[in-house]
């Protein structure tokens, strides 16, 4: 393994991850955090030689061998591949409403004691900041947002529980997150969206795109139960025209 | 075109193939066969492409009825398989008449078999691949597992019967008690006493798993505090320790990405080999 490197004014070294597979991690502090899955993205959609998968986090870039490729081997395609990507300009991103009904988030108890705040100061700061959809991951649907203030911050559970609900919102470490199809959540569920973010059966199996960003809106439980049976346009949900 | 009928399911038992690798980054996991070598064999007798969609079968075997004739065969798992009431080998090629019934019972010296027929299954392709991935309804039947009164469509080939042999079957004895693990990139926030028991405790894998993750039974690993860690990648046989010092394997199916520390990896072969632990049975790891 070579080691460190720097690419697109990012330093990274690079680390075994298992018999065949590597991971470019940041070594440097997240002045853009989105350098990584934009790079991600674009590997994803022309793998180079020797490369069968690609997960991009904002700390670290996995690439994945097929069977019998050596780590060197595969370290050699993928630098060389992320070397031939020039900066890569910044998109003028999407700006979205994010309807969220906060009546019956499951986890209110945990939040409210890590960050020292009732739910209503908590859901009235949440609403003042913008959300970043930073990376896709977990399971297809599911929208990772940076954006949330450290006093948001929650820890994931110690023990994962067995089912999210479809349009759940969350909250992980520094993360807020939607769930899009029902499965194991070791986050900490505040609220709901009507908001469908899961199309598994295409590609990207989500209408929404990294570098696209929302604004939490707090509804009722009536609004959500009429926002699921009449779901919102994604034109309908746009905030900048 | 032969029709097979599911008179049961058995406990889970669900439409796999080579799966869909490639889409990661997007959040859907490759899926796939638990146990490809035995997926691959029942295909190879069977003169298959050994990428062909079969049924893979967990724990309880399901019960099928042949409403016609055709060829089949059975891997991996022990299932007790018998045709007509009457036993059969496992990665030979059987002949099935029309209107007669498959059946097994529990699995005894692995947890995952397969059940494949000669000829190409009618099932859905999603991302280009019949792999079932429940969580989103991709692939095989409707995108679930198997269920009563469900009807099997196979193209019958329509060259005559030319199975290759099935290379060898690993032993009853080669279904290993101790799993090897490679160290993973959290390794250092396991103590020193957590890494020496992670090696050499007793461990088995709870009822309470599925394709996502095997969750592990045994003693609480002590693991240094990461509750609010960087979300990182994944894939199939990362050892992930959440707070409660429970080890979860994520499978086939499992997330692609994860915020819990990533203490170790079992690589490929060790994971077919983990696969086909029966939940409750005692095992261990080793390091590589």
């Amino acid at each position: 393994m070579s080691g460190s490197f720097r690419l697109l004014d990012v330093d990274l070294e690079v680390l075994p991850f298992g018999e065949r597979a590597i991971l470019l991690r940041r070594t440097d502090a997240l002045a853009d955090p989105l350098v990584l899955p934009r790079l991600g993205e674009r590997l994803a959609s022309a793998m180079p030689d020797a490369v069968v998968d690609v997960v991009a986090t904002e700390v670290e870039l996995m690439i994945a061998g097929a069977q019998g490729v050596s780590l060197e081997r595969l370290e050699r395609s993928a630098i060389a591949a992320l070397g031939k990507l020039s900066d890569h300009p910044a998109v003028h991103p999407r700006r979205f409403r994010l309807p969220v009904c906060f009546e019956s988030g499951a986890d209110w108890a945990q939040v409210e004691r890590e960050s020292s705040l009732d739910r209503f100061a908590y859901i009235a700061r949440l609403q003042q900041v913008p959300l970043v959809l930073t990376m896709y991951g977990f399971v297809p649907g599911f929208l990772y947002m940076r954006g949330l203030p450290e006093a948001l911050h929650c820890s994931r559970k110690a023990v994962p529980d067995q089912r999210a609900e479809a349009g759940s919102v969350a909250v992980g470490g520094p993360y807020f997150g939607i769930y899009g199809l029902p499965t194991p959540a070791g986050w900490n569920v505040i609220g709901h969206t009507p908001l469908g973010t899961a199309t598994p059966r295409e590609l990207p199996p989500t209408p929404f795109r990294i570098g696209d960003e929302f604004r939490v809106e707090q509804i009722t439980s009536a609004s959500l139960d009429e926002l699921r049976r009449n779901p919102p346009s994604m034109s309908e949900l746009r905030i900048d025209g | 075109m032969a029709e097979i009928e599911v008179i049961h399911p058995g406990v889970r038992s669900l439409v796999q193939d080579d799966g869909r690798p490639g889409l990661a980054f997007y959040g859907i996991p490759a899926s796939g066969h638990l146990d490809p070598d035995a997926a691959h064999r029942a295909n190879r007798v069977l003169g298959n492409p050994v990428s062909s969609p079969l049924i893979e079968c967990h724990l309880v075997a399901p019960k099928l009825r042949f409403r016609d004739q055709v060829d089949f065969a059975v891997s991996g798992a022990d299932f007790g398989w018998a045709l007509d009431s009457v036993p059969v080998e496992r990665d030979r090629m059987l002949s099935a008449a029309s209107g007669s019934v498959l059946t097994g019972a529990g699995a005894t010296n692995g947890a995952r078999g397969y059940v494949a027929i000669r000829g190409r299954l009618d099932c859905r392709f999603d991302h280009a691949s019949a792999a079932t991935y429940g969580y989103a309804g991709l692939g095989g039947v409707e995108g679930r597992p198997l269920l009563k009164g469900d009807i099997l469509r196979v193209l019958l080939p329509e060259a005559a019967a030319a199975g290759t042999n099935p290379g060898a079957r690993p032993s009853v004895a080669a279904i290993e008690a101790r799993i090897g693990i490679l160290p993973g990139p959290e390794w250092h926030l396991l103590t020193d006493d957590a890494h020496r028991e992670l090696l050499s405790a007793s461990f088995s894998i709870s009822m309470n798993s599925d394709r996502m993750g095997a969750r592990l039974e045994g003693p609480a690993l002590a693991i240094r505090p990461a509750s609010r860690m960087a979300t990182v990648p994944l894939l199939p046989g990362t050892v992930q320790v959440p707070g409660s010092g429970a080890p979860i394997v994520v499978l086939a199916d499992g997330q692609t990405t994860g915020g819990y520390p990533r203490v170790a990896i079992l690589p490929r072969g060790e994971l077919s080999k983990f696969c086909q632990l029966l939940p409750g049975r005692a095992f261990g790891f080793r390091q590589l």
